[in-house]
């Protein structure tokens, strides 16, 4: 597609380019009012988030798993999973120290699961992320089709009772 | 038929519509690079949950794609040093292409992270539409590379200058 006479130079330049761009990404960041830096991020390992199916999720239920909900508070209130607990991952998953405080609920043998309404796996992937990188689970499920998957398989839903932010 | 054809050597040599998508382009670059810059922590999540860098790599490239983006946009859209800001967006396409289709083949969805969009109402989840987008991009800056013709541009302004004060 890029024919390469003549390719040396152009290549030479792009080169200078990106090493003044990111010169000044560098120096940004020391600069940024909020203070990003150059940290390690926690490393998530690949397998650390698993998405399951409602009958793999149902099982854990059954076992005694923590389930998370993080749909917002008013569709959590509405219908929810029974005994799931509401940590609501938009517009951004719990502070730290929120979580801190919630400790106890992750004081069980079996790894929680997070779901949401199964349209945006990824909101409930970055609040099972911002879990196990505080270091609350070695690893986080996900119900890969969400609410509407645990319904459309028949299983329990608790509906318009019920606090939210509370669990069991 | 013999028109279109004809329009499509205007583009591909350079000329007022290949001038059009280089700025476009360019401002897109800058637009979604600084939306990254604003917010370099949001990014960094984004970038990792592509899962192709090590925990350590990920605010490295969080603090360095951005500028890298607005930079070559903002080369391209004023029209200096065009080609190597071409071969930089087109090469920033095609890595981009491949972690969204390595991420989309394992089953992951998640907001792409590109345009910054998805704060706007638009959906951009990874999958076949986004890659879609990105290939027709990815053509675009490629016909930028080899155009050898670039009106409305610094460098074309340079030219005329240099010519007449021959």
């Amino acid at each position: 597609m890029i024919e390469l006479s003549g390719f040396k130079k152009p290549a030479r330049e792009a080169a200078v380019i990106i090493g003044i761009a990111c010169a000044l990404g560098l120096l940004s960041g020391l600069l940024h009012p909020r203070g990003y830096r150059l940290e390690p991020a926690a490393a998530v390992s690949r397998d650390a988030i698993v998405h399951i199916g409602a009958v793999q999720a149902k099982a854990k239920l059954d076992r005694g798993a923590l389930f998370i909900d993080a749909r917002t508070g008013p569709e959590f209130k509405e219908c929810a999973i029974p005994g799931a607990v509401n940590l609501p991952a938009r517009p951004e998953p719990l502070s730290r120290r929120t979580l801190q405080e919630r400790l106890v609920l992750f004081e069980r043998e079996v790894e929680p699961v997070v779901y949401g309404d199964g349209e945006r796996p990824d909101i409930d992937e970055i609040l099972a992320r911002a879990l196990v990188e505080a270091g609350h689970t070695r690893r986080a499920y996900i119900l890969s089709g969400g609410i509407a998957e645990w319904e459309a398989m028949g299983f329990p839903v608790r509906r318009d009772s019920g606090e939210p932010l509370e669990g069991q | 038929m013999n028109s279109m054809m004809n329009t499509f050597k205007g583009m591909v040599y350079g000329n007022g519509v290949t001038a059009f998508f280089r700025i476009a382009l360019g401002l897109l670059f800058v637009v979604s690079g600084a939306e990254k810059m604003l917010d370099p922590a949001a990014f960094g999540k984004t970038v990792g949950m592509y899962g192709l860098l090590p925990g350590e790599l990920v605010p490295l490239a969080a603090l360095t794609i951005p500028p890298v983006e607005i930079l070559s946009g903002g080369l391209l859209a004023a029209g200096y040093r065009i080609r190597p800001a071409a071969l930089i967006v087109s090469a920033m396409l095609a890595v981009f292409m491949a972690a969204v289709a390595y991420n989309y083949a394992r089953g992951l969805r998640f907001d792409c992270g590109c345009l910054g969009l998805a704060r706007l109402g638009f959906d951009e989840q990874i999958g076949p539409a986004v890659m879609a987008r990105d290939l027709f991009l990815l053509a675009v800056s490629t016909m930028l590379y080899r155009a050898k013709k670039h009106t409305a541009s610094i460098e074309s302004f340079a030219e005329r200058v240099r010519l007449h004060n021959l």
